[in-house]
């Protein structure tokens, strides 16, 4: 989210069935900020 | 300095720069007209970048300085990403595809060129090897004389491993007509394929140590190279076996050979000739097309679009039957995101250590896809495949037999945090890993990154 905040990001997670709870609920949790995180920003 | 000011500035006499500089550090900084407040690296109205202080003595500097003015310290020191695997990495059996790679008739060739010549060729060699290898996925061993020696399936398993080191071999010949054109000399190569059980780990002294395979797949792979003339691959039959009908789709065919003796491999070995049984498949090699996805590469560069123009990032959710092409427009949209200029990551979720089944992978896409619907407040597109397609060389197969990755033996372990970590190691800043402990087994780690360094 740090590397978002200077230019847009494109993160790719392939395979996410193979994830344990703890990857999932960290995967959940990026996907929640996105909405926070400017696609773009200076 | 004046350079550096006027092209800050943007303006040949620098006064913009200049003002930048007096400004920078203070209430706001700017290189146009605008007033940017202090910690932005580009300016908020003109997008150029901002004069950054040396983080050691505060000194000013222009914003592509490598070295600070004031003390003389890179500006740009970043620490580079730790080796992985680990030269040091426990030992684990897994079953590999190993390719050997070598120049026909090289003895005769470095005898009639000078060393200088021969440097030079190899290392176009080399590159151009390399780079295929890796193209399929692969990872260099190393390198022995005028030989290459490729890994298909370690440090990471891609399901498909004896298909790629086939193509990779194929991709190897069709390469060399236009190596043999730049370096003035005509270059074929002979390429051995094998695939077995090996122990892949750290190995060396404390002097030195890389990570390798040890194994009879190598062995037998540097026999079959041996034994394979100019232009010619030559791989066990248990390679072509474990492909199964993708090699063929991929315009590839097997020509039994029988089995054969080869020195220091107690048992016979059922061997065969790689070859390519459509010409036009090789100019596919390596660039699959993107067939019928047309309206989802659209829906896909227009959340990208929004996302770049707009206030928010968006979530995708790409679900489908296995072989369906996930993964293959998962590559097309990391290829947008470069053309756009987007940072793009990718991580592949590793399967050592997890439950398998089809309820668990259904459960897990469900639970992610829900929590990003429920959670985002972004904007969400669930793109589900529907029928089984079949693309050229494309799309994750289900595993199979020998080539299937079982766990590691003696890392069965699971694993997302670091040891003594409360947090997952992304959440600490740490975007290069997103793998856990690698005593336990990787869960799951970063594939290719564009753009500028991270």
């Amino acid at each position: 989210m740090g590397t978002a905040t200077s230019r847009p990001l494109l993160l790719l997670i392939e395979d996410v069935h193979w994830s344990d709870p703890v990857l999932r609920g960290h995967i959940a949790a990026m996907a929640e900020a996105t909405a926070r995180v400017p696609g773009r920003c200076w | 300095m004046y350079r550096a000011r006027a092209r800050i500035a943007g303006d040949p006499g620098g006064r913009g720069g200049q003002d930048a500089r007096l400004r920078a550090g203070h209430a706001f900084v700017r290189v146009c007209d605008a007033e940017n407040r202090p910690g932005r690296k580009f300016c908020a109205a003109c997008g150029q970048s901002l004069p950054a202080a040396c983080p050691a003595c505060g000194f000013e500097n222009a914003p592509d300085d490598r070295f600070c003015g004031g003390c003389g310290k890179p500006l740009d020191a970043t620490e580079p990403p730790p080796a992985w695997p680990p030269e040091t990495a426990p030992g684990e059996i897994r079953p590999v595809t190993v390719m050997f790679v070598d120049i026909s008739g090289y003895t005769a060739l470095s005898g009639r060129l000078d060393a200088e010549d021969t440097h030079g060729l190899l290392t176009r060699f080399f590159e151009t090897v390399d780079a295929i290898v890796l193209r399929f996925g692969g990872r260099i061993d190393k390198h022995i004389g005028d030989s290459v020696m490729a890994l298909f399936g370690a440090p990471v398993s891609h399901g498909n491993d004896p298909e790629r080191a086939m193509l990779a071999a194929t991709a190897v010949h069709a390469a060399m007509p236009a190596l043999s054109g730049s370096v003035g000399e005509t270059l074929k190569v002979h390429i051995g394929i094998a695939t077995g059980e090996v122990i892949a780990s750290g190995l060396g002294s404390s002097a030195h140590s890389a990570y390798t395979v040890i194994g009879d797949a190598v062995n037998l792979a540097a026999r079959l190279m041996e034994r394979a003339g100019p232009e010619e691959t030559l791989a066990s039959t248990s390679v072509w076996e474990a492909a199964g009908d993708a090699a063929r789709t991929a315009g590839l065919a097997a020509e039994p050979l029988g089995a054969v003796a080869f020195r220091g491999i107690a048992r016979p070995v059922e061997i065969c000739r790689i070859v390519a049984q459509d010409a036009s498949a090789l100019k596919t090699v390596g660039v699959r097309p993107l067939v019928g996805r047309s309206a989802e590469l659209a829906l896909l560069a227009s959340l990208m679009d929004s996302a770049l123009h707009g206030s928010h990032g968006s979530v995708v959710v790409l679900r489908g039957e296995p072989g369906i092409g996930k993964t293959r427009l998962a590559d097309a949209l990391f290829d947008l995101a470069a053309e756009r200029g987007f940072g793009a990551l990718k991580a592949l979720v590793l399967d050592f250590g997890t439950g398998r089944g089809g309820k668990r992978r259904a459960r897990a896409g469900q639970r992610v896809a829900r929590g990003a619907q429920l959670r985002a407040g972004a904007a969400r597109r669930t793109i589900a495949g529907g029928r089984r397609r079949r693309i050229i060389a494309g799309g994750r197969r289900r595993r199979r037999g020998r080539d299937r990755d079982r766990p590691c033996r003696s890392r069965r372990g699971r694993a997302a945090l670091s040891p003594g970590s409360a947090r997952p190691a992304a959440a600490r800043g740490e975007p290069r890993h997103l793998r856990g402990d690698e005593q336990r087994g990787a869960q799951c780690r970063q594939e290719r990154h564009a753009g500028e360094a991270w």
